[in-house]
C-alpha cells in the first residue's frame, strides 16, 4: 500500500438554505494514495465538487475528519489554509482562471510569487513550465490574446508550477471540444505520472475516467462504487480500447 | 508576495481602469490644491507677522502688565489700597505667579516715580524712575555700555538709560538752554556734562532739592521739614535703545518704593521737622502695584502668556497687539477657507473608497483566484491598500504641483479678491506681502496626508476583499 496524502473519515456535508438542509455528501471515508491518479465521476449536484472544495481546503466538513499527510484539514484557520494551498495544491480550473491583467507568463509565475521566490528564479521556472506545455513562444501574450486550450495550458503550467503534491482538476475539459480534451488530458496526465504527483479529476465524462488509476463513483453525496482499473495515458491508448478492470497497478506505459 | 510584486501588480490594475484611475486622481488632486493652497494664505500672513514682529525696534518679549479699575477701590492716604472681596491683586504673590506661567523668563513689579538728582553744580529732574526687582535686572535683555546691571544687595544704587543724562542741567540756568530741549539734535550728538559712572551723586525725592545750588541739606525756615538726600551709585549705564529704555533711570524697586513711602508721610503724617529728620526709612507696607512686566523666553509666547494674564484679571498689552489682532481676523477668515479645502478633500476621499469598492467587485472573481492559488490574506489586503494609497499619494503629488503653480500665479498677478487687507502704515509696515506662501513643510504634509487619506479609504474595501469566500468569489462571473 502507498503513503496516503488524504484519509477522510466519515466526512459529512449539509449545507443550509435558508429552512432547508441539503446534505451534499453523507458520510464519506475514503483513502487516497500518493502518485495515484483519481477520477471523481458523477453528474452535476452528486457532490463532487464540493468533496473537491474540502480536499482542497475551500470548505469545511460539516462532521467528519480529512487528514492530509497526517494533519487535520478542517481544523486550520485562515492563513494556514492559504499556506497549505501555496505550498502543497495545484489547480486546474474549467474556466481557466486566468487573471487578465498579467501576461501568460505572470500568470504561470504567480503561485510562486505568492511564495515569495525570487523574481529570475520564477521566471526561468515559468518558462521551462510554458515550454512543457506547449506555449513557449506566447508567455508574452495576455489570456484574452490566447485561445480557449492555450488558456487551459496556461492554467496547467500554472498548476504545476509549484511542484505541488497534489493537483485538482475540477471539470478541466468542460468548455473546450473533443479534440482539445483529449490534448489538455493527455498534458495532464503526463506531467503528472512524470514527476509522480497525485491528481483528482472530477469530472462527469466517463471518457475521461479513462485515464484515472481509480474511478470514485459519486451519487447524491455517497460513494457508489470505487473501481481500480488499469489507467491509460493517452487518446491513443484509449482508442486500441486496451481497458482492463481490476487492475491495481500504475506502470509507466510509453506513448 | 514581496513589496516590489505588490507596488507591480497595483500598477497594472490601476493602469487596467486607466479613466477611472484618472478621474479619481484628479479628485485627491484637486482636493490636495484646495487645502495646500488655503493653508499657504495663512502661513503667508503667519509668516509676515513674524517678520514685522523681528524688525520691530521694540522688545517683543515683553509683557506690560496693568491692575485694572476695579469698582469699589478705597484709597488710604498712606498710598495703599483696598479692593473688594475676591478682586485679583497685582501683588508679589501674583508676580511670583506671573512667573510660573510656561514660557515667561521674568516678572517684576515696575514702579514708576520721580526723583532730584544731584552732581557738582548739575541738577537732574529724572521723570522717569523705573523700579524693578534688583534680581531680575540682568535677565531683562538690556545692553550695557559701561558697569553692570542692579544686582540683589544693592543699596542706593541706580542704573542709567543711554540718555537719561541728558537731563543734567546747570543749577541756575534755564531749562530751554538744556540738552533736554535739544529735539532737533540727534541725542548721541549731545556733549556729556556729568561722567554718570564717576562722578559723585545725590538724590532726594523733595524738589526743593535742586533748587539751590548746593547739595547740602538745608532745614528751611517756618516750620517746613528739611530736605533729605542720599549719596547714590551709577552701578551700569545702558546701550541706547528705545524710547522704552534711553530715558529710564532704573532702581530697585523696594528702594523707590520706601522713597515713595517717605514722601507721602513726609506730606501726610510729619509735622515735626526734627522728628523727620530722625525717622529711619522704614520698609515699605504691602502694597498693591499699578504695573508690572513679563518677560518670555521667545516672542512666539508672548500672545499666548498675555492671553493667559489677562484670564487671571489684568490688562495685558505687549508690542505687536494691535497687529495680532489684526493678524487674528485673518487667521479666522482663512480658517473657514481651510475648512472649505478640507470639504473638498473629504469628497476626494469618498471618491477613492468608492473607486476602491467597485474595484473590490469587479475583481472578485481574481481575488478568489488568487486566494485558491495560494495567496494569503495578507497579500490580498496589500494589494488593496496599496491601491488606494497610491491613488491618494499620486493625488498628493499632482495637487501638490498644482498649488504651486496657483501659488506662484497669486503671488504674480493681480488676483484681487486673495489680496490681504492693507496693513495700517502707522504699524510701521513698508514690506509689499505675498498673499501665498507654500513651504516645503507644507508640500510634505499635504502629500503625507493624502497618502494617509487613501489608506484610510481603501481600508473598508481592502477587509471586504479579504473576507471574500475563496469559493463564492471563483465562481462569481
Amino acid at each position: 500500500m502507498l503513503e496516503a496524502i488524504f484519509d477522510l473519515r466519515n466526512v459529512r456535508k449539509v449545507y443550509r438554505m435558508g429552512e432547508e438542509r441539503i446534505v451534499a455528501l453523507e458520510d464519506i471515508s475514503i483513502r487516497f494514495e500518493k502518485g495515484k491518479i483519481y477520477c471523481l465521476l458523477g453528474t452535476s449536484g452528486s457532490g463532487k465538487s464540493t468533496l473537491l472544495n474540502m480536499l482542497a481546503g475551500l470548505e469545511k466538513p460539516t462532521k467528519g475528519s480529512i487528514i492530509f499527510m497526517g494533519k487535520p484539514l478542517e481544523k486550520l484557520n485562515e492563513k494556514q489554509l492559504a499556506l497549505y494551498r501555496q505550498r502543497y495544491v495545484g489547480f486546474v480550473f474549467q474556466s481557466y482562471n486566468l487573471l487578465p491583467t498579467l501576461t501568460a507568463l505572470e500568470n504561470v509565475t504567480l503561485p510562486l510569487t505568492f511564495r515569495k521566490v525570487k523574481r529570475r528564479e520564477r521566471i526561468k521556472r515559468a518558462r521551462v513550465m510554458l515550454k512543457a506545455v506547449g506555449l513557449g513562444n506566447r508567455a508574452r501574450h495576455k489570456p484574452s490574446e490566447l485561445s480557449g486550450g492555450q488558456q487551459q495550458r496556461v492554467s496547467i503550467a500554472r498548476a504545476f508550477i509549484n511542484n505541488p503534491q497534489v493537483v485538482f482538476a475540477d471539470e478541466p475539459t468542460g468548455n473546450l471540444d473533443t479534440k482539445t480534451t483529449f490534448e489538455m488530458m493527455d498534458l495532464i496526465i503526463g506531467i503528472a505520472r512524470e514527476r509522480q504527483q497525485t491528481l483528482v479529476i472530477v469530472t462527469h465524462d466517463t471518457e475521461i475516467a479513462q485515464y484515472a488509476d481509480q474511478v470514485i463513483n459519486i451519487r447524491d453525496g455517497s460513494i457508489e462504487s470505487i473501481t481500480e482499473r488499469k489507467a491509460i495515458t493517452s487518446r491513443s491508448e484509449m482508442e486500441s480500447e486496451n481497458v482492463i478492470d481490476g487492475g491495481n497497478n500504475n506502470e509507466e506505459t510509453g506513448v | 508576495m514581496s513589496t516590489f510584486d505588490v507596488v507591480n501588480m497595483c500598477l497594472r490594475n490601476m493602469f487596467k481602469r486607466k479613466l477611472r484611475t484618472f478621474l479619481t486622481i484628479l479628485g485627491v488632486m484637486v482636493g490636495t490644491a484646495a487645502i495646500v493652497l488655503m493653508i499657504s494664505l495663512g502661513l503667508a500672513t503667519e509668516e509676515h507677522h513674524r517678520r514685522q514682529m523681528e524688525d520691530a525696534e521694540q522688545d517683543m518679549t515683553m509683557i506690560d502688565v496693568w491692575m485694572p479699575w476695579v469698582e469699589g477701590t478705597i484709597w488710604n492716604p498712606d498710598g495703599t489700597r483696598e479692593f473688594p472681596e475676591g478682586t485679583p491683586v497685582l501683588n508679589d504673590d501674583m508676580i511670583d505667579a506671573f512667573e510660573r506661567i510656561p514660557g515667561v523668563q521674568l516678572a517684576s513689579p515696575r514702579v514708576r516715580g520721580s526723583l532730584f538728582f544731584r552732581s557738582g553744580q548739575y541738577h537732574l529732574e529724572a521723570w522717569d524712575v523705573t523700579g524693578v526687582r534688583a534680581s531680575v535686572m540682568q535677565y531683562m535683555g538690556l545692553e550695557l555700555t559701561e558697569g553692570r546691571t542692579l544686582m540683589p544687595g544693592d543699596e542706593f544704587a541706580v542704573v542709567f538709560g543711554a540718555y537719561a543724562e541728558h537731563g543734567f542741567m546747570e543749577s541756575g540756568t534755564d531749562w530751554w538752554d538744556s540738552r533736554q530741549s535739544q529735539w532737533h539734535i540727534p541725542p548721541a550728538e549731545l556733549p556729556t556734562l556729568v561722567d554718570v559712572m564717576r562722578a559723585p551723586m545725590r538724590v532726594a525725592f523733595d524738589r526743593r532739592f535742586i533748587q539751590g545750588t548746593t547739595d547740602e541739606p538745608q532745614p528751611l525756615a517756618g516750620g517746613i521739614r528739611p530736605i533729605r538726600s542720599y549719596d547714590v551709585e551709577v552701578v551700569g549705564l545702558l546701550a541706547p535703545r528705545d524710547w522704552s529704555t534711553d530715558r529710564t533711570i532704573f532702581m530697585d524697586v523696594e528702594l523707590l518704593l520706601q522713597l515713595n513711602m517717605e514722601r507721602i508721610r513726609a506730606e501726610n503724617e510729619i509735622q515735626d521737622e526734627w522728628q523727620w529728620l530722625f525717622t529711619p526709612i522704614r520698609s515699605r507696607p504691602p502694597e498693591t502695584f499699578e504695573n508690572a512686566m513679563v518677560r518670555v523666553t521667545d516672542m512666539r509666547y508672548t500672545a499666548r502668556v498675555a492671553k493667559e494674564i489677562e484670564e487671571m484679571g489684568f490688562q495685558a498689552n505687549y508690542p505687536g497687539m494691535l497687529l495680532n489682532m489684526l493678524v487674528e481676523g485673518q487667521r479666522q477668515q482663512q480658517q473657514l477657507l481651510a475648512a472649505i479645502g478640507a470639504i473638498s478633500l473629504v469628497i476626494a476621499a469618498i471618491g477613492i473608497a468608492n473607486t476602491m469598492i467597485m474595484a473590490v467587485y469587479e475583481r472578485t472573481r481574481e481575488i478568489g483566484i488568487m486566494k485558491v492559488i495560494g495567496a494569503a490574506i495578507s497579500d490580498i489586503r496589500r494589494l488593496f491598500l496599496l491601491e488606494s494609497a497610491m491613488i491618494g499619494f499620486f493625488g498628493g503629488l499632482f495637487g501638490v504641483g498644482l498649488s504651486l503653480l496657483g501659488s506662484y500665479i497669486m503671488n504674480n498677478f493681480d488676483v484681487p479678491f486673495l489680496q490681504p487687507p492693507p496693513m495700517p502704515e502707522w504699524m510701521g509696515v513698508t514690506e509689499v506681502m505675498e498673499p501665498s506662501l507654500v513651504t516645503p513643510w507644507l508640500c510634505g504634509a499635504a502629500l503625507l496626508f493624502a497618502g494617509i487619506i487613501g489608506l484610510v479609504s481603501g481600508y473598508f474595501p481592502a477587509r471586504r476583499a479579504t473576507k471574500l469566500s475563496a469559493l463564492a468569489a471563483i465562481r462569481s462571473e
